[in-house]
């Protein structure tokens, strides 16, 4: 290709760049497209907004539509040549989505571009409700319930606060893939559950003739009021369906594209997510009131049923000395309404408040629950720990129960002489119930040490494999000399650094004091000065220096530059007859004329010199 | 040169022959000591613990482990002893606390529950606080250091003073008041006898069980006269008590 040619194409180029956007300004049109017009909720549609006549991005803006999201998925530009006639557009497309179902109008849409202000027309469509079939099951009419349901065992009727062991288990089709989006839900009033176990127990079961994953939650359920109380367990999931891909590759029109292989649907994850709520049948919750009848003083609400035990340690002790006593109820039923046996205080016991720990087993409402109480003997008199008592209703019996501790004998030791009285046999506590054959009588205080044995502690945290650096004194800090020598450095440096504060804030606060103490410090360099000259017998330097040093005193205070002040200046400045002007004068004489004094002479200038100076504030 | 290097070498090896040789027979004889805790030796752990406490000094670990035998052995009061120690050289060891807390608890060896003020003030070890006051003093320097270099506001210099004063303030109230009591005896004994004064077949004032903490007054001869945190008083045998702060036993 010449070098004319070259040119040639260039310059057309360069023309049909300049020319198209002219000619594209001249006829605009625009048009909005959706495809399909009816689709489901759980579908698209693809919005094709064209603008004809246009090579320049058109400027508009889409209306808000309720429920009904759009998101931009780019555009594309077209340029062609028709028998000599160039065209121009700009398609702009984005996937319409629908949140609920029902008829929607996207509204005209004003577009600008290329100078002109065009709407296109409004598009109606119509989104549908994909019904409570899946997508994939809902060409083979499968509903929510072959897909996920929830079982409970039976609950019975039951008193308020009292704990119902319930197991629930959620069957999941394994011929789906399901993500779980919640743990099983309690829907009702009246009825607690507590938190269930992120993971459950899993095993597979079949339930007519279909295999099903079953996710198994031990858990319990207790009613807070009387009645009836209709109760549903729910948990929300998602199924993944395997979906055909919608649009086939632009290859499609070859046959048999590759790229239409149902593997590319899989490999790509395909599918479609669709939220199902998997339930269980409608249940009642019975629960009667507790029996008035009966109801001990102590009953705190603890209902199930439950052993007690009580031990005491030390049983030697004086009066003074401290007791633990430790409380221990165990069981099933509601715990967290068993309350510490009430040991009161009376002339003969200081009691402290009992502290609390509950073990449970891994079903929750089952465990032991551990009071320690520390009691203090105030009285030399007394023998024993007295009875303590507790009361719970079981719900199996419908009855009250009142476990009740047999005294627990004690040692009271007499501080002077180390007398013994008071000496009990060390027979064990055992607890008696007071309601007859209900729970048999328990032989208490098991686990407490026989008196004068050394104790064992069980349950110590474990040795340690390492000896930890080793160090031949152990000394607290402060008696530690590094520590006591660290300390004194900082001591000194915070004295020093106060001091420097201190100075600083003055010179801060009193500028004058420092100004004086300069000048007071000049005064005695510029005195040496002179006395030096005089020594000398030098007059035309004494005078020289006579000069600086009043220069200095005077007018180092009273005006901008010392050295420049003059004889008029000092006139002004001090009383006419002062002996230092007279001195300046013959300074400033001798400055020009020459200077001779005799040594008597100087020294008496020198005396006057210094008495006048010093005395001027 | 090479030659120079090698001797140089083996000198060094010698030196550190016999710490390394030191430190493996630590080593060994600690691991005797658990290898005894662990099969329920707890004498012969005693006496292993004990014997590298003599030669080797204190570690948290070997303490530790001392106070562990000596509590499956029933000494609650040496156990109570070096669980305390363990806790003057690390105050934060979850194992010491919690074990010391139930041989305490188990013993019936309830604290006096301390006022609001007695709480906060004892709310640090006194190594802690002193570390507090140190912190303080240093803040302080460096305060008048950056006063002397910087000009910052007058509110903020004051504030930052009043601040690390009051904290200051806090950190020595809080040591002098546990200087009072950071070093207490142990009674390591049984049946411990108070008595009204320092001499042989004195008369009993009262008694004190083993691992109780009390407070050293004063000496006379082989006596002590202590107080306890109720405020008995009353002298004892000095061999019958042992300070935290003091030799290994």
């Amino acid at each position: 290709m010449g070098k004319r040619s070259f040119f040639a194409l260039a310059l057309l180029a360069v023309l049909i760049f300049l020319i198209v956007p002219l000619v594209g300004a001249k006829d605009v049109t625009v048009e909005a497209r959706l495809n399909p017009s009816s689709f489901t909720v759980n579908e698209g549609a693809r919005l094709s907004i064209v603008v004809n006549g246009v090579r320049k991005n058109a400027d508009f803006e889409i209306p808000a539509i309720k429920n009904i999201k759009l998101h931009r998925r780019g555009q594309s530009s077209q340029t062609s040549f028709v028998n000599g006639k160039m065209s121009a557009s700009i398609t702009y497309n984005f996937i319409v989505q629908a949140l609920a179902p029902g008829k929607y109008t996207i509204p005209p849409i004003e577009i600008r571009a290329g100078g002109d202000n065009v709407m296109t027309k409004a598009v109606s469509f119509e989104v549908t409700t994909d019904g409570n079939q899946t997508g994939a099951g809902a060409s083979e009419g499968k509903s929510v319930k072959d897909i996920a349901f929830i079982t409970v065992s039976e609950i019975g009727d039951h008193f308020p606060g009292e704990i119902v062991p319930v197991t629930l288990k959620v069957y999941f089709s394994r011929n789906y893939r399901v993500d779980l989006n919640s743990l099983p839900t309690l829907k009702g009033d009246g009825v607690l559950m507590p938190q269930l176990a992120s993971k459950p127990e899993q095993i597979q079961e079949s339930v007519g003739g279909q295999t099903f994953n079953v996710l198994i939650w031990n858990t319990s359920l207790s009613g807070i009021k009387t009645g009836t109380h209709p109760i549903q367990f729910t948990l929300d999931a998602t199924v993944l369906i395997p979906q055909e891909r919608r649009s086939r590759s632009p290859f499609s029109s070859f046959s048999g594209s590759m790229f239409d292989d149902s593997v590319f649907d899989s490999f790509f994850g395909n599918v479609q997510r669709k939220p199902i709520t998997a339930i269980s049948p409608k249940l009642e919750f019975n629960v009667e009131a507790l029996p008035e009848a009966g109801k001990p003083d102590n009953f705190t609400g603890a209902i199930g049923s439950f052993t007690m035990d009580v031990g005491a340690t030390p049983r030697r002790v004086e009066v003074g000395e401290p007791i633990t006593l430790t409380m221990t109820i165990s069981g099933e039923g509601n715990f967290n309404r068993v309350e510490a046996p009430v040991f009161s205080e009376t002339s003969s016991w200081k009691t402290y408040s009992p502290t609390s720990d509950y073990a449970a087993d891994s079903d929750n409402y089952r465990g032991e629950k551990s009071f320690e109480q520390a009691i203090v003997v105030k009285e030399q008199e007394v023998t024993a720990i007295p009875s303590l008592s507790f009361s719970y209703f079981d719900p199996a019996r419908k009855e009250y129960v009142t476990l009740e501790s047999e005294p627990i004998p004690l040692e009271l030791i007499v501080g002077i002489n180390t007398q013994t009285t008071a000496v009990l046999p060390a027979k064990p506590a055992a607890t008696s119930v007071s309601t007859t054959d209900l729970v048999p009588a328990k032989q208490l205080v098991e686990k407490q040490s026989v008196e004068g044995k050394a104790p064992h502690f069980a349950n110590l945290a474990p040795i340690h494999l390492e000896t930890g650096s080793l160090t031949a004194n152990v000394l607290p800090l402060f008696q530690k000399i590094w520590f006591i020598s660290l300390c004194f450095v900082l001591l000194v440096l915070l004295i020093v650094l106060l001091y420097f504060n201190w100075r600083q804030y003055k010179s801060v606060m009193q500028p004058g004091l420092v100004m004086q103490k300069k000048r007071s410090n000049q005064l005695l360099v510029d005195l040496k000065a002179v006395e030096q000259a005089r020594d000398h017998g030098d007059a035309a330097v004494f005078l020289a220096q006579c000069r600086i040093a009043i220069q200095n005193h005077v007018g180092a205070s009273r005006l901008e530059t010392a050295a420049a002040m003059s004889l008029t200046d000092l006139t002004a400045l001090l009383e006419g007859d002062s002996p230092l002007v007279e001195i300046f004068a013959r300074a400033e004489e001798a400055a020009y004329a020459g200077a001779s004094l005799t040594t008597r002479e100087m020294a008496d200038y020198f005396e006057q010199l210094k008495t006048e100076l010093e005395k001027l504030p | 040169m090479i030659q120079k290097k090698l001797i140089h070498i083996f000198m060094l090896i010698l030196i550190l022959m016999p710490m390394t040789t030191q430190a493996t027979d630590v080593f060994d004889r600690f691991n005797d000591g658990n290898a005894a805790y662990s099969v329920g030796d707890y004498d012969t752990a005693i006496t292993i613990y004990n014997d590298l406490l003599k030669q080797d000094g204190n570690g948290v670990g070997l303490l530790y482990n001392l106070a562990n035998s000596y509590a499956q052995k029933g000494q609650v009061g040496l156990a109570i002893l070096n669980y305390e120690r363990a806790l003057r050289i690390n105050a934060s060891d979850s194992d010491v606390i919690g074990n010391l807390a139930k041989v305490r608890k188990d013993s019936g060896l309830f604290t006096e529950e301390p006022d609001k003020v007695n709480q906060i003030l004892s709310m640090l070890s006194i190594d802690s606080w002193t570390i507090a006051a140190f912190v303080c003093l240093l803040c302080m320097v460096i305060l008048l250091s950056v006063r002397l270099k910087y000009k910052s506001s007058k509110r903020s210099y004051i504030g930052s003073w009043v601040s690390v004063t009051l904290v200051m303030i806090l950190s020595v109230t809080a040591v002098v008041y546990n200087y009072q009591t950071y070093n207490p005896l142990v009674v390591i004994a049984e049946d411990v006898k108070l008595q009204v004064s320092p001499f042989e077949g004195a008369s009993s004032s009262g008694a004190i069980v083993q691992g109780r903490m009390l407070f050293p007054i004063k000496n006379h001869g082989d006596y002590t006269y202590v107080t306890d945190r109720a405020g008995r008083k009353g002298w004892l045998r000095s061999d019958l008590v042992e300070a935290v702060y003091g030799q290994s036993s």
